[in-house]
């Protein structure tokens, strides 16, 4: 009700000070008295108004009736309205804010700028250059800082060996290589343990699972842990393997790698099970031939050892075994190889 | 890239000498359009009242009166143009987008409260005498154009150019639309078109910056205030470069012999006036030349070379992307004089049938040749002032227009005591000055960048 | 925090990250030193790091400690205000050529010759004042010509703060040795800034300086480097050459080993623990006739008291002296651990050393102790007083990856404490004897090859599991420290050359 009061209070006040504009006389006591009506009439508008402004535009509270009151003031009749219609058109219609899902990106720049290097040896031979200790350190550095740009589970016994040097530079730079790589294994468990505490669900626990028991075989398979750590190591990856499959998680993928862990726990028969159950899951029975083969020629099942190998196809292997299961397969006189070959060859 | 220089872009990236033409002409448009509007709609007004409003002396104190409110808002806005303009970039770059609009909020009342200050001091002091509607008139539109002012840099300096161009002309078609239903009212008529017409432009403005930034609590804040918010040296700069442009006029409107009295307290000069605010037409091919090679190429190498000198790039890289950087300003600002002395050379051969067309006194010929000659130096020191504003120099600039406030003054008032042969040569020669200088500076800042940016901050 | 202030000293000790901020062996060996020649007094100069990084001091100060500053290199250093100024050309060509120099260790001495000729121009208005460092053209243009020769790693904004960050610290050290009171020699225990220091004064004042070093300072840097992962590498797919170590590790080393090289120049007296490390010294430049050897002592009645406190059989508990920090490799010793474990469940392991120093890394330990399942059998015990610890324990184990002649064993010894160690520094020498007359008198332990967790706890079992070979070692110990490592042998080496030092005339 009041604020009609102050609407019109307002009227007449705007009313009688427009009055004003129309006398011709031009003294400053009228365009005093005209302001003082009309500064009365637009403080009386600027509280009629202020129910009508969006809760958003009501704080703080005296700047923004003073900012009404500007407009009011200075700019009479259009420009409070103006001023609360766009306050409005803000608080409702506001633009829509364009997300662009596929930003276009420059093409990379190719900087070739760069000072060259000079190459001083190929890659091939670092593991006679490492073991030959008349070698110049700074060189046999080289050769090991080489290794790095090389699979963690063929460079790690390299890396291993080195830490007997006679140099203390290698033996430390082989120690700090090794290291970085358990420490980053170390603590991407440490984040998974994190997660795996933080999950919400069933299947984020099962991916956090499925990761640790796979993290605890990398330090093994990387070659990072041995003796009693690597059979702690791979205990550790069943653990997390069992608590999986208790959470009905088990597939083709983790019974494989049960396989696996088994066959390096010494465990052949269970190895050899859990291997058939992940082909019985779907894995390609290509997959784990090779691991089949390995243990019946561990058996010295040389029989079995020919005719598994037979059914690996030719076509999904790498040179060096293909020439392995060639050897094998083709029909030949002379006895099976020495046991040495076979092992090195194999897994 | 935001904004304008990516628009651009697309443009020159078509390939096409259609595309190029396009990218000027839209560049033109954007550049120069509020200002180029303006003119145009205030000689539009008048000359529709030409035979309508009487006395016709009427129609002159119109356009002086607001020849006035541009000017003495300009002025005032001057020293809070610049500095807020730069808060609003880093708010932006700081990602505290959120707190953009209370502190748009907060300049406007700011500026509504100083300008209705300073305006109702005039009404009292200045204009005593005069009818209470002009000046009630004067007092609304000073206090707009104020508002409008630094609406426009808050737009600008978020590179909605298009947006800005857009309001102004509907804001000018209102104003002219105004001052034709009300000009049978004389020239207070005539002023209340042109109130309106701003009102509206200014709620649009409003209008657009609300909608745009998010909403906030509180919806009002004084951030920009509080010590180091702002660089000084900006708020120096924006005043001082809005002084400095017109010296040369006030000192003709005050000076006995060039000027006469008009309403009130103000004064103007018919001979010099006039030439100046047509020269201004000229420099729409330098604008959109400017605009073309400053916020396409030089900004592209310039956005390279900061994140080659952040983000690791090779020396020899950064030192290309400098490289780069230099020659884009050199060719933007070649093309800027070429094209400004192409325009000169047309208005010299048309300038004219120009006058004579728009039925000027031929008299004028010789200050509107030097007037726009000026107005293209003008172009050319505006790209250098920015050129510095992005290297972050702000010192080289309150420098550059101290140099041009001071020198357009020495030098305006020689032209004054030389005679109508020299009048414009002032305003002329000391841009000349200062433009050489920023240029000079500006090749020693570019050479020394690396060293500067690595070594020195 | 009152330090004690004096006009003049004896001997200027120049100590960083050591005594009496940190403990140990180093620390050990510095306190063992003041306090054995009470005839001297001390001014020591502490350089640290951030005094964020260390707490309350952990020794008391001996009486004849008459002046401590401590200073701080990564100390938010006041920099001088930013202004562009000129550096002056001839300067800084000498620069130039004195960098050349560094390049090659043939021209080390030229090299030397013009560091020395600068030092005077490092001070605030000299001609290689540190504002001509920081903020002149000529530095710039000195920086940018480097880069272009030489860096690999595309980054120059990396390079850039690499440079300035590195060499920063000779500035705050020459203003230390421009203020430092006088004295008559300066002794520094570590190459690096310490040694730098040393250099600086020694060449300023021209008193002689005395280098003991433990370790090697320049490898034990290189250790820390290559492990550091604050060291950007920004070489990419192309341009990465996996033979080559990142360019700004190649840069600090080369730092460190400049550093070294200028300490070994100025000093009259270079004092190795023992031969491997003198020759280590002698190849990294140090002129041979002032290299010596002089290997730590104990003071061998005090531990010997506690041989009686011990129970006749050995107690099966193992313990790590040591701070725990990367370099002592004390995950080695837990993954050892937990193959002791599985065989003698009964087993303790225990870690006696102060945490504050790297509290990252003993995090990591506490983890692979939970992850191991070793809460049981691990104990860390944080600093312990060896005479209270060492009657209780049966094995010392030391499975650092690098150490010089470690105390600990020297004093499990005295105790009658058999160690079990990491072949680094002289650990095989005490263990198994360095001539035919020592060898003789047995092995007081075993020693295994680094990060070797199954032969460190295979060795260990050895030991603890059959009283006899235990008894072999302690007894074996306990005639190697009374006969080559006794604290006066050590102190009568370092009489005769603080005598010499103390009383040497220009």
């Amino acid at each position: 009700m009041i604020k009609y009061v102050f609407l019109a209070a307002a009227f007449l006040l705007e009313i009688s000070s427009l009055d004003y504009l129309f006398k011709t006389q031009s003294g400053d006591d009228l365009l005093a008295w005209c302001l003082l009506l009309h500064g009365a009439g637009s403080a009386l508008q600027a509280a009629f108004i202020w129910p009508f402004v969006p809760p958003t535009f009501r704080q703080p509270r005296l700047p923004m009736l003073a900012l009404l009151f500007n407009f009011a003031f200075f700019m009479p009749l259009i420009g409070l309205l103006g001023v609360v219609i766009a306050f409005l058109i803000a608080n409702f219609r506001r633009r829509a804010v364009v997300r662009h899902p596929f930003a276009s990106l420059p093409l990379p720049e190719y900087v070739l700028s760069m000072r060259e290097t000079d190459h001083q040896f190929s890659q091939g031979g670092i593991k006679s250059r490492l073991a030959q200790t008349s070698i110049p350190t700074p060189k046999r550095l080289q050769s090991l800082l080489a290794l790095q740009g090389m699979p963690a589970r063929v460079s790690s016994p390299l890396l291993q060996d080195m830490l007997g040097d006679a140099s203390d530079d290698i033996r430390l730079v082989a120690y700090g290589l090794l290291d970085s790589r358990e420490k980053t294994i170390t603590a991407q468990i440490h984040q998974e343990l994190e997660k795996f505490r933080q999950a919400g669900s069933n299947e984020l626990r099962l991916i956090c699972l499925r990761r640790l028991a796979e993290l605890y075989w990398e330090l093994v398979y990387a070659g990072l842990a041995q003796g009693d750590l690597r059979t702690h190591s791979l205990k550790q990856a069943l653990s997390y393997i069992e608590s999986a499959a208790q959470l009905g998680g088990e597939d083709s993928g983790l019974l494989f790698l049960k396989g696996r862990i088994h066959y390096e726990l010494k465990l052949p028969d269970e190895a050899l099970r859990f291997m058939q159950q992940a082909v019985a899951y779907g894995l390609p029975e290509s997959r784990v031939l090779p691991y089949i083969t390995q243990i019946a020629f561990d058996r010295k099942d040389f029989k079995k050892v020919r005719e598994l190998l037979g059914r690996i196809s030719t076509d999904q292997v790498t040179p060096f075994m293909k020439s392995i299961i060639n050897f094998w397969v083709e029909p030949q006189q002379t006895p099976p190889p020495a046991e040495n070959h076979g092992k090195r060859a194999l897994i | 890239m935001a904004g304008i220089g990516f628009e651009l872009r697309k443009l020159l990236e078509k390939q096409s000498y259609f595309g190029l033409v396009q990218a000027y002409a839209y560049a033109g448009i954007i550049s120069s359009g509020p200002w180029v509007l303006s003119i145009i709609g205030i000689l539009f007004v008048g000359f529709l009242s030409l035979g309508v409003v009487y006395p016709q002396a009427a129609i002159v104190q119109f356009q002086v009166s607001v020849t006035y409110l541009i000017l003495s808002s300009l002025i005032l806005t001057g020293f809070i143009q610049l500095g807020f303009t730069r808060f609003i970039a880093d708010t932006l770059f700081k990602k505290q987008d959120d707190i953009v609009l209370a502190n748009f909020n907060g300049v406007m009342l700011l500026v509504t409260t100083v300008s209705g200050i300073c305006g109702l001091f005039a009404m009292f002091f200045l204009f005593t005498g005069l009818s209470l509607s002009y000046r009630l008139l004067m007092l609304s539109g000073f206090v707009t154009l104020c508002a409008i002012w630094v609406a426009t840099i808050f737009l600008s300096g978020m590179k909605q150019y298009k947006e800005i161009v857009v309001l102004f002309a509907i804001g000018y078609t209102i104003t002219v639309l105004g001052a034709l239903l009300l000009r049978t009212q004389g020239m207070e008529g005539l002023l209340l078109g042109f109130v309106i017409g701003h009102f509206v432009l200014l709620l649009g403005m409003i209008a657009l910056i609300l909608r745009t930034f998010p909403l906030s609590r509180p919806a009002l804040a004084f951030d920009f205030m509080r010590p180091g918010a702002m660089f000084l040296s900006l708020v120096w700069a924006g005043f001082l470069y809005n002084l400095a442009v017109w010296t040369d006029k006030l000192m003709f409107w005050f000076y006995p012999e060039t000027s006469q009295h008009i309403i009130g307290p103000l004064r103007a000069s018919l001979i010099y006036d006039f030439p100046i605010f047509l020269a201004y037409l000229a420099i729409i091919p330098g604008m959109a030349v400017f605009l073309v090679r400053i916020e396409t190429d030089f900004v592209e190498y310039y956005e390279k070379f900061y994140d080659a000198v952040r983000e690791g790039g090779s020396l020899d890289h950064i030192e290309s992307m400098r490289d780069n950087m230099l020659f884009t300003v050199r060719q933007g600002l070649f093309e800027i004089v070429k094209i400004q002395a192409i325009t000169v050379l047309l208005v010299f051969v048309l300038g004219e049938r120009l006058l004579s067309w728009l039925g000027i006194s031929l008299l004028y010929l010789p200050l509107f040749y030097i007037d726009v000659v000026a107005v293209g130096l003008q172009v050319v020191l505006l790209g250098v002032l920015n050129i510095f504003f992005y290297l972050d120099k702000r010192h080289i600039v309150v420098v550059l227009c101290v140099i041009f406030l001071l020198t357009n003054a020495a030098l305006t008032a020689l032209s004054l005591q030389l005679g109508a042969n020299f009048y414009g040569y002032g305003f002329c020669l000391s841009l000349l000055i200062t433009v050489l200088v920023g240029m000079q500076l500006l090749s020693r800042k570019l050479d020394l960048l690396e060293y500067e940016t690595f070594m020195l901050q | 925090m009152n330090f004690p202030r004096a006009e003049s000293a004896d001997i200027g000790l120049l100590l960083e990250g050591t005594f009496p901020y940190v403990s140990g062996g180093v620390s050990s060996w510095v306190n063992q030193i003041i306090r054995g020649f009470p005839e001297y007094t001390f001014a020591i100069v502490f350089i640290g790091s951030q005094p964020e990084d260390y707490g309350k001091p952990k020794y008391a100060l001996p009486d004849n400690v008459v002046h401590l500053e401590t200073h701080y290199l990564y100390n938010k250093m006041a920099a001088p205000q930013i202004r562009p100024i000129h550096g002056d050309r001839a300067t800084f060509e000498q620069v130039k050529a004195m960098h050349g120099h560094f390049r090659s260790p043939e021209t080390q001495g030229a090299g030397s010759e013009m560091f020395r000729k600068l030092i005077p121009e490092l001070a605030p208005k000299g001609k290689a004042s540190l504002e001509a460092f920081l903020y002149s053209q000529e530095a710039w243009d000195f920086v940018r010509e480097k880069y272009q020769a030489y860096c690999t790693d595309p980054s120059f904004v990396d390079y850039f703060w690499t440079v300035r960050s590195m060499h920063a610290p000779i500035w705050m050290l020459a203003e230390i040795a421009r203020t430092f009171i006088p004295v008559k020699a300066y002794h520094t225990v570590s190459t690096g800034y310490a040694g730098l220091l040393g250099s600086l004064l020694k060449e300023q004042n021209k008193r002689p300086l005395v280098l003991s070093e433990h370790g090697i300072y320049t490898k034990e840097r290189k250790i820390d480097l290559f492990q550091a992962q604050w060291i950007k590498d920004n070489r990419n797919v192309f341009q990465r050459d996996p033979t080559e170590i990142s360019y700004f590790r190649q840069l600090w080393i080369r730092f460190f080993q400049a550093l070294g090289s200028r300490c070994y120049d100025s000093s009259d007296h270079i004092v190795a623990l023992y031969e491997a490390n003198r020759l280590r010294q002698v190849e990294d430049g140090a002129p041979a006739e002032r290299t010596c050897n002089i290997p730590n002592g104990v003071n061998v009645p005090r531990f010997a008291a506690l041989r009686e406190l011990r129970p006749k059989d050995p107690p099966p508990i193992l313990c790590l002296i040591g701070r725990v920090v990367p370099i002592k490799d004390i995950k080695t010793y837990i993954r050892a651990m937990r193959t002791i474990a599985n065989r003698m469940p009964e087993a303790q392991g225990w870690i006696a050393g102060p945490e504050d120093e790297s509290p990252e890394y003993v995090q990591e330990c506490r983890d692979l102790v939970d992850g191991l399942g070793l809460n049981d059998n691990i104990k860390f015990l944080g600093f312990q007083q060896m005479t209270e610890l060492l009657p209780k324990v049966g094995l010392v184990i030391l499975s650092s990856i690098s150490e010089g002649l470690p105390l600990v064993l020297l004093e499990g010894f005295a105790a009658g404490v058999p160690a079990v160690s990491t072949d680094v520094g002289s650990c095989r020498q005490l263990v198994y004897g360095l001539d035919e007359e020592d060898r003789a008198l047995g092995a007081a332990g075993r020693i295994v090859g680094i990060a070797d967790p199954q032969a460190l706890a295979e060795a260990s079992l050895e030991l603890l599991s059959d009283p006899q070979v235990w008894q072999a070692a302690s007894e074996a110990g306990i005639k190697r420290v009374e006969t080559y490592y006794t604290q006066e042998r050590m102190f009568a080496s370092y009489r005769s050359i603080y005598e010499q030092v103390t009383t040497w005339q220009a």
